[in-house]
């Protein structure tokens, strides 16, 4: 397999609406790429049609070798999400929660603990969901989306929200992933972040993609001084609008 | 992956979402609550009867114009309704949800009463009629009837069974209502929840991204709903249990009519945003289902034209199908039109939540 993710002309009308515009990009095995982008450019939307969620409007993807529409079946095992919400089930215990995983995954329960020692929760493995912290969640989403060993890794703002020693755990976490050669797709609004962890990022705007490259590369070119960091390229790419308005 | 292979993994994943919702709803007090509460009502419900009294209620088919069956009438230690023949008397006795008690008084039986003989009397008793509660009616109405005769009288009922008929009402009918209500009430109020809830705290996203297959999501859902069903009319049905002749299809009907009613529950949860919707929904449902389920009980008030359209309506089939389960002459052919239409329309229903919860990828 040459790509892990391959998307050719990626398009999605919501009600005449185009959420995601003619987008194509590749990812390479053992890459972690990140998809930055202001709220509501489109990469949820990239998100859900490359992990088989939503199908597209036009164009095509492939994600671990299988086309997203007609290879979903094949696809699905392939593939881990930590989805925007803390999407987990609060009255069962991380315990349950991953056990229920593995079952749907079929995956040994020798793993459950494997993870969830990994992610550091195993103390607390028999508490209700409910009764965790925003960080909690967040690493049991990720034990979540590991469990069963995906080739590739979505990640769709994982750090959103988290006090920064858990932010920094987790941005650990996808740094040895990375090491191990899991392919991840990350979105996150932390420029730092995306710089940090990310070998090439590509920055999307009402859709579209705006610059795509490995971030020192993207600073040279769209950054607009020296020094330059990726929150600049961000904002000199995606910030016109905003800037027009202010402006007026 | 071969086809033994492709079975057990859809066993393997449908098992996997009904053990999760199993363990989920013991752990959620709300549908705990639900689930009691419907329990408690049944149990208030059954206890309804000994409200009434336990003065003895007797079906009397008098041949001899007997002055004792006024006596009974005037009487305020037994009821009395008077059959015109032997037919009609075993026809009342098995319409009643009560133990009556059938009596067949004998021309002649006044002077027999005025000559201070023993009298035995023939007496029948519906099928249903447990053992214990048997004895405990006939020693009633012994007691009661002799005292008004001023003579001993003895009431033998031995061999005397009245078996309920097609057009029977009575035990069986309250047994089928019952059913019929409770899948309704849990199918439309909570099961919708198995489904809202997936959505609203966006779990649904984790089962449509894991290798269980949309058609898998629901028939794990069903099986859920269908544990959260049986569980009260498993309750119900041992309440009947002398109520009923033939288990397998009492079982399958309620299967088959939970799965109608999990379906609906199910199919709304799919379609409605939000909680609150359900509450109008919900309620609306109830009437259109619960309704016909009434109104075929007095069908004989009613044009024929609509009884046959009620019939139509699956609820009132599982009630017609839970009800012919008591019925010994009854064979399956009996109710052939409603187990096909609940086994089509569950389907059906099941079907259309599938369509739904796939649409949200269009």
């Amino acid at each position: 397999m040459d790509r892990a993710i391959e998307a050719e002309g990626l398009t999605r009308d919501y009600d005449g609406l185009r959420a995601v515009d003619n987008v194509s990009f590749s990812v390479s095995p053992g890459e972690v790429f990140g998809y930055l982008g202001p709220n509501g450019a489109g990469k949820t939307t990239t998100i859900r049609m490359l992990t088989g969620q939503l199908r597209p409007t036009a164009g095509s993807a492939r994600v671990a070798g299988c086309d997203v529409v007609t290879e979903r079946d094949r696809l699905k095992p392939q593939i881990g999400v930590v989805f925007e919400h803390q999407n987990l089930y609060e009255r069962l215990s991380a315990r349950d929660n991953l056990s229920f995983t593995a079952r749907l995954y079929g995956v040994d329960k020798s793993r459950v603990e494997a993870v969830l020692k990994q992610v550091g929760l195993l103390d607390r493995a028999r508490d209700k969901v409910k009764k965790y912290s925003n960080g909690m969640k967040q690493r049991l989403l990720i034990a979540r989306a590991l469990l069963h060993e995906p080739q590739v890794l979505f990640l769709d703002e994982p750090t959103r929200g988290l006090d920064p020693n858990v932010a920094r755990d987790i941005r650990g976490f996808v740094a040895e992933l990375a090491r191990q050669g899991v392919t991840v797709f990350l979105t996150t609004h932390y420029m730092e972040e995306a710089d940090q962890l990310s070998h090439r990022v590509a920055i999307i705007d009402h859709g579209r993609i705006a610059a795509m490259g490995a971030p020192a590369a993207l600073k040279k070119e769209h950054g607009g001084k020296a020094n330059a960091t990726l929150e600049d390229v961000f904002v000199n790419l995606t910030g016109k609008g905003l800037r027009e308005r202010f402006a007026e | 992956m071969n086809a033994l292979q492709k079975l057990r993994a859809n066993l393997r994943l449908t098992w996997a979402i009904t053990a999760k919702d199993v363990v989920d709803a013991v752990k959620n007090k709300n549908a705990l609550a639900n689930l009691v509460s419907t329990l408690f009502i049944m149990v208030l419900y059954a206890a309804l009867p000994s409200l009434r009294g336990d003065t003895p209620l007797v079906i009397a088919y008098d041949l001899g114009d007997s002055a004792l069956v006024e006596q009974m009438e005037e009487s305020d230690s037994v009821r009395v309704y008077v059959g015109e023949s032997r037919a009609d008397m075993q026809a009342i006795v098995a319409d009643m949800d009560e133990a009556a008690l059938g009596l067949v008084l004998p021309p002649g039986l006044d002077s027999q009463v005025a000559a201070g003989e023993p009298v035995v009397l023939e007496g029948y008793l519906a099928y249903w009629v447990r053992e214990g509660k048997a004895a405990e009616t006939v020693a009633a109405v012994e007691s009661a009837i002799s005292a008004l005769a001023g003579t001993p009288v003895r009431v033998d009922t031995e061999g005397n069974v009245v078996q309920a008929a097609l057009e029977s009402t009575g035990s069986a009918v309250l047994m089928s209502l019952s059913v019929g209500i409770v899948v309704t009430m849990l199918g439309v109020t909570i099961l919708p929840h198995l489904m809202i809830e997936e959505r609203e705290t966006k779990t649904i996203d984790l089962l449509l991204v894991s290798p269980a297959s949309i058609g898998e999501v629901v028939l794990g859902k069903a099986l859920t709903g269908l544990f959260y069903c049986l569980i009260p009319v498993a309750a119900l049905l041992a309440y009947y249990s002398t109520t009923i002749v033939h288990w397998g299809l009492a079982i399958l009907a309620v299967v088959l009519g939970s799965l109608f009613t999990v379906g609906l529950g199910l199919l709304l949860g799919s379609i409605l945003k939000v909680k609150q919707q359900l509450v109008l929904w919900g309620f609306v449902l109830m009437i259109v289902l619960m309704l016909p389920l009434m109104l075929v009980v007095i069908s004989e008030l009613l044009p024929e034209g609509l009884v046959e359209i009620l019939r139509w309506v699956p609820t009132t089939a599982l009630a017609r199908a839970v009800t012919v389960s008591a019925v010994q002459s009854a064979t399956i052919a009996d109710v052939a039109r409603e187990l096909a239409l609940l086994a089509g329309s569950a389907a059906a229903i099941l079907a259309a939540v599938v369509w739904v919860v796939r649409r949200s990828d269009r």
